[in-house]
């Protein structure tokens, strides 16, 4: 019981020394505001409906990007993964293009689609794109030639030994990429909606900071970093399912 | 020129009749090899191999490292292709492989991985009886990672006879395992063997392995084949036997007179 309390004393003590701070006036609301007040903001937030609103609006967003842009380079990144032609033909261009920021895309996904729901789904997209391609990629490319060679001479046909040998052999690789690309999906996130939106955690936030609301601005901030929390516990969740044999995930034999 | 030294003929003998009862090798591949070369850039490993193998046999192929007896066994498995030369060894589906280390799917449990390959309803099935013909009855349901070196090339040896071979191909599957483990393996080995009827071929460095098993040893030497032993000890083989040392020192004093190609 202690060991799991452990890791929770220093926050703890952080948030005491803060709310003590505040309360004697040694922190002034216009830069911090108490954590009582953030409590309460987010509760009041919570009981409109305007919290679940503007996070339904952000996640609904981060997760068409990653669907889209997770798609394509999974999609792309097992096609050159299989076959050199198409490696020959895509891999040097995507790996051009990989080393572009996707945040430097800013003034031309602005000029190109606005300043609305499209440039954001395009941002966020380009950025999560290279992280799921590259690991299916060399998922794939370093699945082990030995059990291949020895799926072949056992008789599996192509389309098993992809099913069978390849694609599992690539999995784990495959959900590092997703894990990268879910981190990197919140901070392209929070960029695009703080540039402009009407609605959303950014919206919030930002809307915020106009009327001197540091205790909503505070709950805007958590929410990303709960948000990102989440899809990290999602991500393990998913590898802890889907790979059961892999050392590093399970260690229980059935 | 590389058959130094042929004390036997390389014609299969009979197995002798008072050594072992009569089993069945009517489920055994004939195997032969004529003219065999294969080369790998500039360095001949195999040069003008004939080989012939009677149904049922138990052959063991022995030799220094480097000699070629794993890349003979390649040629045979149809896993590589030789450079010249004619490999008779049935079809794809007649013959199965084991390999040095046991290549089990890591993803896939145990059973599965026995069943590797294997089409129809009863695929699950037939993959348990083979699980058990190896003494791992329980463990169909654990995955690779929890077994010991042991049991995955039981694993192995498992989902290579599933396919009923007709054939079966071993490279130093045993060349990892320790002296005990290894014992076990023989027992087993030369068990499914009799009751099985494929013909064997087994690669190893082991000289007492290949005693204790074949019922011919090959010493592959320069491309070749530099001596073919046939044992007609009795089986199940005990190392004390009478005549097992003197033919054990006899190939090893082959293989160490030989002096390696420069």
């Amino acid at each position: 019981m202690l060991r799991r309390l452990t890791p929770w004393l220093l926050p703890a003590a952080i948030l005491v020394a803060w709310e003590i701070a505040s309360r004697s006036g040694l922190l002034s609301a216009r830069i911090l505001p108490e954590p009582a007040a953030v409590l309460a903001a987010f509760w009041k937030l919570l009981l409109s409906g305007e919290l679940a609103h503007h996070v339904g609006v952000s996640a609904a967003r981060a997760f068409s990007a990653l669907a889209i842009g997770g798609g394509l380079g999974l999609l792309l990144g097992l096609l050159t993964g299989t076959w050199r032609h198409a490696e020959a033909l895509l891999d040097t261009t995507l790996q051009m293009l990989r080393n572009i920021p996707a945040l430097a895309l800013i003034p031309l996904v602005i000029l190109w689609f606005g300043i609305d729901e499209a440039a954001k789904l395009v941002l966020v997209a380009v950025g999560v794109f290279f992280p799921v391609y590259l690991n299916t990629f060399h998922g794939i490319r370093n699945v082990d030639r030995d059990l291949i060679e020895m799926a072949r001479s056992y008789g599996l046909s192509s389309w098993q030994l992809y099913r069978q040998v390849i694609l599992p052999g690539a999995l784990p690789s495959i959900l590092v990429g997703l894990r990268f690309s879910l981190g990197l999906m919140w901070v392209l996130l929070i960029v695009a909606e703080t540039l402009s939106a009407q609605a959303g955690i950014g919206y919030l936030t930002m809307n915020a900071r106009e009327f001197l609301q540091t205790d909503i601005v505070l709950v805007g901030i958590l929410l990303y970093a709960l948000l990102g929390k989440l899809a990290d516990v999602v991500a393990r969740a998913l590898e802890k399912a889907w790979l059961p044999w892999h050392r590093g995930y399970a260690l229980q034999g059935n | 020129m590389w058959l130094t030294e042929i004390d036997t003929p390389v014609q299969p003998s009979e197995p002798a009749p008072e050594a072992t009862p009569a089993r069945d090798a009517s489920n055994g591949l004939a195997l032969r090899l004529r003219g065999l070369d294969k080369s790998f850039g500039t360095r001949h490993v195999l040069q003008g191999l004939d080989l012939d193998v009677a149904p049922g046999e138990f052959v063991a192929l022995v030799g220094r490292s480097g000699c070629g007896k794993s890349t003979l066994l390649r040629l045979i498995a149809g896993l590589d292709a030789p450079s010249a030369g004619v490999v008779e060894a049935g079809a794809a589906d007649e013959r199965r492989l084991m390999f040095q280390d046991a290549r089990l799917l890591p993803w896939k449990r145990v059973v599965d991985n026995v069943a590797l390959g294997l089409a129809g309803r009863d695929a699950r099935d037939r993959a348990m009886e083979a699980l058990s013909q190896v003494g791992l009855a329980g463990r169909g349901s654990d995955w690779p990672a929890t077994l010991s070196g042991g049991q995955r090339q039981r694993v192995a040896l498992a989902r290579a006879l599933v396919h009923r071979p007709r054939l079966l191909l071993l490279d130093e599957p045993l060349g990892a395992l320790d002296a005990l483990t290894r014992l076990e393996m023989h027992r087993l080995i030369e068990q499914l063997w009799r009751s099985h009827g494929f013909t064997a071929l087994l690669v190893t460095h082991d000289v007492t392995e290949a005693v204790a098993l074949a019922d011919r040893v090959l010493l592959i030497d320069r491309g070749g084949i530099a001596l073919d032993a046939s044992v007609a000890l009795p089986r199940p083989r005990s190392r004390t036997a009478p005549g097992f040392a003197a033919l054990q020192d006899r190939v090893l004093r082959h293989i160490i007179s030989e002096p390696p190609m420069a």
